[in-house]
């Protein structure tokens, strides 16, 4: 693996890419739901941001990114900051190891990272509170269309690290 | 890869993840409190995130400050640069107006309550992935916000405050399963359980629910708390919508319209204290 050395320009430009994703998501300024799907933004910025990163970098990443979101989020206590931490490793290592850095593993990637965030989002905040049908209806209705719906945000985010990525090549 | 798992920053990483299950178990036990990573960055970006919800709000309100104007700006094309200066000048009269009605409004809260007391919050974040319209406020409990205060507008009941950090709240919907209260109609005196649901949230409404089937309940009784739990007696909270029957045909369920508008709130009013606080917790869990 070829780390390339830190460009303090590209690192406030990241800094200020993710602090403009998070306050955006959680100052609901742009409602971007699509009936009951709802995107999680920092989500594919984050799998973005990690497939290009080394393991330190997105581990601090995920865990500064669940915190911000967890000081916003309903009851959900440190779930962000421990999901996000473990989904940003996976996404380093599984890019560093099994794929490429092309836009296809990082749709991949996106859709597993979304799928998993949305599905744990639902067992430890749904599943439990409702019936088993209303809960089931939520997880059809709700989190998988978020999930796939949050996915599709990866390619801005892909194509903004990968320029990213060629211009610390440089 | 199976490397990583045997190096220093696995260890490191997994160590974190143990210390943030602790905490989050423990937060979990003590509740009420907003977990302390989050209050850290909670606190940090409160700031930015007044300031977003400020600039948002300023644009929305501008938009409509120009479409009401649009009539007259036809009338008067030759007077556009005038109308374009009294338009800055209507949209800043129109800012103090809302705000004097704003206080108004609660004074009469006040002077009907004058047990309440209050603490004035602006709404800096949403949780856009809570079905049931959780939200953030820029007060916490250097404000002497506590756990399970009530959270209203002049309109009627909004929630209470589900967490506390030292700058920040969060708070609970009435939309939300999380709060049972209780409540009563107010013209029949009927008296019933209010809380939230999914279906119900969805249509912005709530529920009342465990209704004698011989009560009175009709479309369009306000309903009001009941003074039981964590809110005082006598707060609106809306108005009934439909009327139906649970699945066994016991009991009369009504579906009720909140008088805030919980979906595009911007100020609330915190009671941090009134006669009566400190009951019997009914509000949170089934």
């Amino acid at each position: 693996m070829l780390y390339k050395k830190n460009h303090p320009l590209i690192a406030l430009l990241t800094f200020l890419l993710f602090f403009t994703v998070i306050i955006l998501n959680t100052a609901g300024i742009f409602d971007l739901a699509i009936k009951n799907a709802v995107p999680f933004t920092p989500l594919p910025l984050l799998t973005a941001f990690c497939i290009f990163s080394d393991i330190k970098k997105s581990a601090l990443a995920g865990f500064l990114t669940g915190a911000c979101v967890d000081s916003v989020a309903s009851g959900s206590y440190c779930f962000n900051t421990i999901i996000l931490l473990i989904t940003a490793t996976l996404v380093c290592l599984t890019a560093n190891n099994l794929f490429n850095k092309n836009i296809r593993a990082a749709v991949v990637l996106s859709i597993l990272t979304a799928v998993f965030y949305f599905l744990f989002y639902w067992i430890f905040f749904h599943a439990f509170g409702m019936t088993v049908q209303q809960s089931l209806q939520y997880l059809l209705a709700n989190s998988l269309p978020s999930a796939l719906y949050t996915s599709f945000f990866i390619f801005p985010f892909y194509i903004i690290f990968r320029y990213f990525n060629k211009l610390k090549a440089k | 890869m199976r490397f990583f798992f045997r190096s220093k920053q696995f260890k490191f990483i997994l160590s974190t993840v143990i210390i943030l299950l602790a905490l989050s178990i423990t937060f979990f036990l003590i509740g009420g409190r907003i977990s302390p990573q989050a209050d850290i960055f909670g606190t940090i970006t409160a700031p930015f995130k007044a300031a977003v919800t400020k600039l948002s709000n300023s644009i929305l309100d501008f938009t409509a400050a120009y479409t009401n104007g649009n009539e007259i700006m036809l009338e008067n094309s030759e007077l556009e640069s005038e109308i374009n200066s009294l338009r800055e000048q209507l949209a800043d009269y129109e800012n103090v107006k809302n705000e004097n009605e704003f206080y108004k409004n609660y004074l009469e809260i006040k002077d009907a309550n004058p047990d309440f007391k209050f603490a004035h919050a602006t709404l800096i974040s949403k949780d856009t992935k809570d079905p049931y319209k959780g939200f953030v406020i820029n007060k916490g409990s250097a404000s002497d916000i506590a756990e399970n205060d009530p959270v209203i507008t002049d309109a009627g009941l909004v929630g209470y405050i589900s967490e506390v950090g030292l700058t920040t709240a969060k708070v609970s919907t009435i939309l939300s399963p999380d709060i049972t209260l209780g409540a009563l109609d107010n013209r029949t005196s009927d008296s019933g359980i209010l809380s939230g649901s999914l279906e119900q949230a969805k249509e912005g409404n709530t529920r009342l629910y465990n209704l004698s089937r011989s009560c009175n309940v009709a479309i369009g009784d306000y309903v009001v708390t009941s003074g039981e739990g964590i809110f005082p007696e006598g707060l609106l909270i809306g108005t009934v919508q439909t009327i139906g029957s649970d699945e066994y045909n016991t009991s009369i369920f009504a579906s009720v319209k909140p008088f805030a508008d919980i979906e595009n709130l911007r100020e609330v009013m915190v009671i941090t204290s009134f006669d009566g606080q400190g009951g019997l917790v009914v509000g949170k869990g089934e």
